[in-house]
């Protein structure tokens, strides 16, 4: 007991120095002594937002719902919504753990030393989880409470939500680490990654379907009664403390809770026992890859072919890296999972038959909007925001080509709005026609408006990958600087939420018989395009630049 | 190499006027003048960090200089940039290319990068077959060695014929066959009005296939010539020995071997 203790004590004091590195950069006595003000300001700063966000977010919901008719729409939504994000962390948890045990050597470092490689684990495991924890904290609980609010639930409820949100994360990540464990062992090294990134997604999908429909079938027959599903205790645990019920609450809590833990136990015992027997691998992860033949495209006319653009060959050269590089596949992926459970959980069975009008029909153009462009965003992070720091050191080859700047942007830009653009209209016009029941016109106005959306998104994003990129990343480490991961997204949501604001402007009642609605419309596209015409007056030159100066790696 | 330069000796295929690259305080390349000509086999000579690499960054228009132009063929690279650029192939010392595409696929991008429309598909087929690639082509670029890697960037700046050909320590990781493969490859394309510029600090090369070497230390040039030339000139000075003109110009030990090589032959 006291060698464990002491183990830990080592992972701990190990830990706790990483983190005040990353939270306290500098290490200067002055910035040593104000650092702890520094976290507080900020704990208390960051705390006061959130609080207010999720508050706002409860007397929107009121309102937008008059204040009655909200549960039937609430409480399934907190059944569902802590598992559909364990789902999600479970993926990400996948990639992150699939890391640890590879490309990132320090487990083979501690794995050498007399730790008892349980603690090692653990820790591996816990920190994976408590990152989580930390982002449903800034994430979910605000929205959480805003549901609260929403449903005047009390104090209980939102302790149930804390307790829900730290411990939601726990037995995905325990799964996660099951599952990474168990895939490493069958896949070659240098395959591992992009290998356990594709399984995750393919188990993270069945989990969903599974859960989800579970979620559904067990709430309409076990209404009040006790679930035996126990991924979606934490869901009834939220609804029993929204109807006061704090028994239940506590029962269901208590439960998942005690699993999350026997689960976490489970996965640091069987991956500590298959990594001593040598039973999986980690920390061997080469430059090997497979030396197999590739599949060719078809051969191709032999003739002189026709005139083709100039940023052509740099589109089909982003498509054939693309479909080689899983990993990115299977992020890609990921957002349209959530996104089309989420339209058939939100929109389903009950309202197909007759349009929506009034209040409500408000109420879910705003989701469909919302959804929508946080889906453009997602997606456009993972694909726009690197696509120049994925060139890496490779970039010289683009600085010798004779194409101008200005097309290498273009091709860029086209690359990655193509499949987007594409695929939100087709959701988009399917949702808007078949459940608002828009006129072919307002579908019409409201595609338009996507498309500029996610032009000027696009447009934005490669822009502030390609001001901040990361060129010396070698393989799948991050393509882009911290800064361009903060910018980016926090713009980018930005963006959405103004033209979120236009458009609902712009269907604002006519009846006041004034021309506010036609601005705002306008000024949806006088926005976008000002955007798309800035980073095409900017962007070329920011590229010269960066094909020709010393930040180049050589 | 279907384009017959006729007009050779003559023309000016590089022309780097007064080259100055500083990096924050340094200076890395210090007032470099390089002339090389249609047909003609330049060799740029120097020890570890002498600024080789840099002056041809700053020659095929990756780098810009802090002070300085450069010509090819007439075409200033930065204001022609395009135009200028379509006449260059540059491999660079550590050739990083497109890890997730197959040789044919790179050689075929390049091609099409380059603009290159008639022919494109065989001139692919030919230069892979040439280099010995065609077993490995459809294989992806990332599992292949220093070496094949070094041949398939070779293929990829052949494949749109350039009047300028620049090579920054070609010989790296290339095996006796292909190193022989390389030296024949580069006679040919002189032979035929191309112009070749080759950084190395290995001195059998240079001598064996370079009409003109210039001597590159401390961001300067500090002897440029033919190797004969160089040789005689040396001879004719004062009563130092070779050896010790050329350490004093370059003040290296590694230039002291370069210089036994240069006699010894
Ligand atoms: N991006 C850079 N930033 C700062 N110094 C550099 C950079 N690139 C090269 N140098 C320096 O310039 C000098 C010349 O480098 P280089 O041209 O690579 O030499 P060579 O190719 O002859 O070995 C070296 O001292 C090197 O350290
Ligand atoms: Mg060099």
């Amino acid at each position: 007991m006291n060698a464990v203790a002491h183990d830990a004590g080592t992972v701990l004091r190990l830990r706790a120095r990483i983190l005040s590195r990353l939270l306290l950069p500098r290490f200067t006595p002055e910035a040593q002594r104000v650092a702890p003000y520094r976290l507080l300001a900020m704990l208390v700063v960051g705390g006061t937002l959130l609080s207010l966000f999720g508050i706002t977010l409860g007397h929107f919901l009121s309102v937008a719902f008059n204040g009655q008719s909200l549960r039937p729409f609430l409480l399934p939504a907190l059944v569902w919504s802590p598992t559909a994000a364990a789902v999600g962390i479970f993926f990400y948890a996948v990639l992150s753990l699939s890391a640890t045990f590879t490309y990132r050597n320090d487990l083979s470092l501690l794995m050498l030393t007399p730790i008892s490689p349980r603690i090692v684990l653990a820790d591996k495991l816990f920190a994976v989880s408590a990152s989580f924890s930390v982002l449903m904290l800034v994430v979910a609980l605000p929205d959480l409470v805003g549901a609260g609010r929403a449903l005047h639930a009390g104090m209980g409820f939102t302790i149930a939500a804390l307790v829900v949100v730290l411990a939601v994360p726990l037995p995905a990540a325990s799964l996660a680490m099951l599952l990474s464990i168990l895939v490493l062992r069958w896949l070659p090294p240098a395959k591992a990654r992009a290998g356990t990134a594709v399984i995750g997604t393919i188990v993270a999908a069945v989990l969903s379907t599974v859960a989800q429909t579970f979620g559904d079938v067990t709430m309409r027959l076990l209404w009040g009664n006790v679930d035996v599903v126990p991924a979606v205790w934490p869901g009834h645990a939220l609804v029993a403390a929204a109807d006061g019920q704090i028994g239940p609450s506590v029962l269901y809590l208590l439960s998942f809770v005690v699993l999350s833990l026997g689960l976490a136990a489970l996965a640091i015992d069987r991956a500590a026992y298959l990594l001593a027997s040598g039973w999986a691998v980690y920390g061997e992860v080469g430059r090997r890859s497979s030396r197999g033949a590739v599949r060719m495209a078809a051969p191709r006319r032999t003739e002189a072919r026709a005139r083709r653009p100039e940023w052509w060959p740099v589109v089909r050269k982003e498509w054939l890296t693309l479909r080689r590089d899983p990993k990115l596949l299977a992020q890609l992926a990921y957002p349209l999972l959530i996104e089309g459970y989420t339209f058939y959980h939100a929109f389903g069975n009950p309202f197909t038959a007759h349009p929506i009008t009034g209040r409500l029909a408000r109420f879910f153009a705003a989701s469909l909007y919302l959804s929508s462009s946080m889906t453009a965003l997602f997606l456009l992070s993972v694909l726009a925001l690197p696509i120049v720091g994925r060139e890496g050191r490779s970039l010289y080859l683009l600085g010798l080509a004779p194409v101008r700047a200005g097309y290498l942007l273009l091709a860029k830009v086209l690359f990655c709005l193509a499949p987007v653009v594409a695929l939100l209209e087709v959701l988009l016009i399917t949702m808007a026609a078949r459940l608002l029941g828009m006129s072919v016109l307002q579908t019409v106005y409201v595609s338009a408006v996507l498309v500029a959306l996610v032009t000027a998104l696009g447009c934005w994003l490669v822009c502030v990958g390609l001001i901040w990129p990361r060129l010396t990343s070698d393989g799948s480490r991050r393509q882009v600087h911290g800064t361009a991961l903060m910018v980016g997204p926090i713009s980018g949501g930005i963006l959405c939420t103004v033209i979120g604001f236009l458009l609902a402007g712009s269907f604002a009642d006519h009846s006041a018989s004034s021309l506010a609605p036609y601005a705002s419309g306008a000024g949806i596209f006088v926005l976008t395009g000002g955007i798309v015409a800035l980073v095409f007056r900017i962007g070329p030159r920011i590229f010269h630049n960066l094909l020709t100066d010393d930040r180049r790696p050589v | 190499m279907n384009r017959e330069v006729t007009e050779t000796g003559t023309r000016e295929v590089l022309a780097a006027r007064g080259l100055v690259k500083q990096y924050g305080a340094f200076t890395a390349v210090d007032g470099v003048d390089l002339t090389v000509h249609a047909g003609e086999i330049f060799g740029l000579l120097g020890p570890n960090g002498a600024g080789k690499t840099t002056t041809v960054n700053m020659c095929t228009g990756l780098l810009r200089p802090t002070a300085g132009t450069v010509r090819i063929d007439g075409l200033d690279v930065e204001r022609e940039g395009r135009a200028a650029k379509r006449l260059i192939g540059y491999v660079p010392d550590e050739p990083y290319l497109y890890e997730k595409l197959t040789a044919r696929e790179f050689v075929h991008f390049m091609g099409e990068l380059y603009g290159v429309r008639s022919r494109l598909d065989e001139r692919v087929e030919e230069l892979l077959n040439y280099f010995g690639l065609l077993d490995a082509a459809d294989n992806l670029i990332g599992g292949f060695s220093h070496g094949m890697k070094q041949k398939t960037g070779l293929c990829g700046m052949l494949v749109h014929d350039p009047l300028l050909l620049v090579l920054d320590e070609p010989t790296v990781g290339l095996d006796p066959k292909s190193a022989r493969l390389l030296k024949n490859t580069l006679l040919t394309l002189a032979a035929r009005g191309r112009a070749v510029v080759l950084c190395t600090h290995i001195l059998e090369i240079a001598e064996a296939i370079c009409d003109r070497v210039g001597i590159l230390d401390g961001g300067r040039v500090v002897a440029e010539g033919t190797v004969e030339g160089l040789r005689q000139a040396a001879r004719g000075g004062s009563a130092e020995s070779l050896e010790e003109v050329f350490l004093r110009l370059t003040g290296g030990d590694e230039e002291g071997l370069v210089v036994e090589a240069l006699i010894s032959s």
